[in-house]
């Protein structure tokens, strides 16, 4: 117990005796006028409201089970890139978390080249770099490649109030996904400072 | 009687008791004195509340013990109050096996307890294959007031043991690689067997009935047919169990493990009965090995194995997992005629490296692959394009690949035989 705790309780113990003294009539030369007992109710009042507020910052402590009716949860396939993207959306370790999606997405862009379209993983990262592998110009530009997104894709974006960077990820997953399924699939050659323009954000819908 | 601990429920009441002592000193009203009296009792009776002790006889019973795989089984819990002192507020959650799930009814209850009074409640639960033990039973004790509270675990021993006959529902097709012995697998070496492989000029000694005879009348020549061997193998099913395996599309779904482990019944079952050698392996922290062989003996030992050891738990594993331990291990194990199916789901590049690594060293390997993947989310996009990239390497090593969606196996075995003859 602190000093002042002890003084506190002697405090204490000296009024409630004090108090008691004067119900059974003892005079002890405190006069019981409207100022005395407008400030004892003061005190009263103040330190009242200290305990209410401090149970107001103390939680209720409980017992808490689970749910042990329900089956032990296991993760769905791919949820640890989904919380990697939640990390990149969000102020903390943005950058980290986006370094390492993109990094996740190219190497996937390069293995589907090999695997789906039978280029050598040279020919797919070089294919990767100039933003040839894909007709979306979008999922082209967030793999690296040099080339430019349409104004109306970005001000769908900015109208819809979608993350740019979800949706940027969820059109080069798809880009990656048409990988040797295309048949308007460009070649390793093909000039990539492409620009689109009117409505069409992908290259391959101009023509 | 002891304390327990506080739960700060009536906590905060001091200063409601000043506040009301304050208003009737200030208004000198008798009213909120009262009142303010009437909470110094209580905050009394806070201060020495105590829970008496928890003695507690736990019973539980299952409608049945060994059920088969999807029943439902129904679970009474009894609880009985030992001690000499009533128990006014009692909360008892029973510990549900992490891998099963409760279909009907709440695995708990709330109750007052005399002494020597006995509460009781019943939950449902589905059965699904593996060995399945409670956990210890949850108590939480209150006073009346609310204001302490104690905790106390019961652990009452039950266990319920589901084991799936195993049932050949697809039939497997094996590769190549076989052992001395006669069985259904064609063999490219030439002699007694079913498909025609070759003629050959008669030696001394052939069976007559093997002779051409059309041959003979032919061109006067005796000559010899050969056909097909046709030989046993040994295979060994191995079931990834790593903590990556244990994934499911979602809640309600089969987990990916549960699924090899489905598949590698099945398989066992089947290439036992065309009368292969089959041993069974798990690739996860849990070691598991049956010692490939055949007969009555061996199924029950696999029965016994894919319901209830630990490897193929249903629920992923806590233990540390050193995969190339496991694979040098896996491979000092594998005779050198074995064949190996490999059961896994393909959730990533190592399960292709375990493929190809034992593909390399010579065992034949084949890859059933449960498909865990979903497409709700850009990641599970991501994670079914990334399998798919994965059963493509793995087709273009030379590594036969079974591609199991929603689909029974067995169509997914004849989708996949289909594609491995083109």
């Amino acid at each position: 117990m602190t000093r002042t705790r002890s003084l506190a309780l002697l405090v204490g113990v000296a009024a409630t005796t004090g108090g008691l003294a004067i119900v059974a009539g003892i005079s002890l030369g405190i006069e019981l006028t409207d100022v005395f007992l407008g400030i004892v109710a003061a005190l009263a009042t103040i330190q009242g409201l200290r305990y209410v507020q401090r149970r107001r910052e103390t939680p209720v402590r409980t017992t808490t089970t689970g749910d042990p009716e329900v089956r032990v949860e296991v993760p769905v396939p791919g949820a640890d890139f989904d919380s990697e993207l939640v990390a990149a959306t969000t102020r903390q370790g943005q950058w980290g978390a986006r370094d390492r999606l993109t990094d996740r997405l190219e190497q996937r862009a390069v293995r589907a080249l090999v695997l789906r379209d039978g280029r050598t993983p040279e020919g797919a990262s070089a294919l990767v770099d100039t933003g040839g592998w894909t007709d979306d110009v979008v999922a082209a530009r967030f793999l690296g490649a040099d080339v430019s997104v349409p104004l109306s894709y970005r001000l769908r974006l900015f109208v819809s109030g979608q993350s740019r960077l979800v949706a940027r990820v969820d059109r080069t997953i798809a880009a990656i996904e048409t990988i040797g399924r295309d048949s308007r699939r460009e070649t390793a050659g093909r000039d990539t400072s492409r620009t689109a323009d009117g409505d069409a954000d992908r290259v391959g819908a101009q023509g | 009687m002891t304390r327990g601990f506080d739960t700060e429920r009536w906590s905060g009441l001091e200063g409601l008791v000043l506040v009301a002592a304050a208003a009737g000193v200030l208004t000198r009203e008798p009213a909120p004195l009262l009142l303010a009296g009437l909470g110094v009792v209580l905050l009394g009776y806070v201060r020495i509340a105590a829970v008496p002790e928890v003695t507690l006889e736990i019973e539980r019973e299952l409608s049945d013990s060994t059920p088969d795989p999807d029943e439902e089984v129904e679970v009474t819990l009894s609880v009985t109050n030992e001690s000499a002192r009533t128990l006014f507020d009692l909360r008892i959650v029973d510990g549900v096996p992490p891998a099963l799930a409760v279909v009907d009814g709440p695995a708990r209850l709330g109750t007052a307890l005399r002494p020597g009074a006995t509460a009781t409640t019943t939950y449902t639960v589905t059965a699904i294959r593996g060995e399945h033990t409670w956990d210890e039973t949850v108590v939480v004790a209150r006073d009346p007031s609310g204001a302490v509270e104690r905790r106390e675990t019961v652990l009452t021993e039950t266990t319920m043991r589901c084991e799936p006959e195993l049932a050949a529902t697809a039939d497997l097709p094996l590769r190549g690689l076989t052992s001395k012995y006669a069985g259904r697998v064609e063999t490219d070496v030439p002699g007694s067997g079913l498909e025609f492989a070759s003629i050959r000029e008669y030696r001394h000694g052939d069976p007559i009935r093997r002779i051409d005879w059309n041959r003979r009348a032919r061109t006067g020549e005796l000559a010899t047919v050969q056909f097909r061997e046709e030989r046993a193998a040994t295979v060994v099913l191995v079931v990834d169990t790593r903590s990556e395996a244990h994934v499911a599309p979602d809640a309600d779904a089969e987990t990916a493990v549960e699924r090899s482990v489905d598949a590698a019944s099945i398989a066992f079952s089947a290439l036992l009965d065309s009368g292969d050698r089959v041993g069974v392996a798990a690739f996860g922290p849990n070691e598991c090995w049956l010692d490939p062989s055949s007969g009555v003996d061996h199924r029950a030992r696999a029965r016994r194995l894919f319901a209830t050891h630990p490897a193929f738990a249903p629920t992923p594993p806590d233990e540390a997992f050193f995969p190339s331990i496991a694979v040098r291990r896996l491979r000092r194990r594998l005779s050198s005629d074995a064949q190996v199916i490999f059961c896994t789901p393909l959730t990533d590049d190592y399960a292709v490296s375990v493929a190809r690594r034992l593909e390399a060293y010579g065992h034949a390997v084949t890859v059933v692959s449960p498909d865990p993947t979903a497409t709700g989310t850009v990641g599970a996009r991501l994670a079914r394009l990334e399998r798919d990239l994965r059963l493509r390497d793995l087709r273009r090593a030379g590594i036969r690949v079974v591609d199991w969606g929603a689909e029974p196996l067995a169509v997914a075995l004849a989708r996949a035989e289909s594609g491995w003859k083109q």
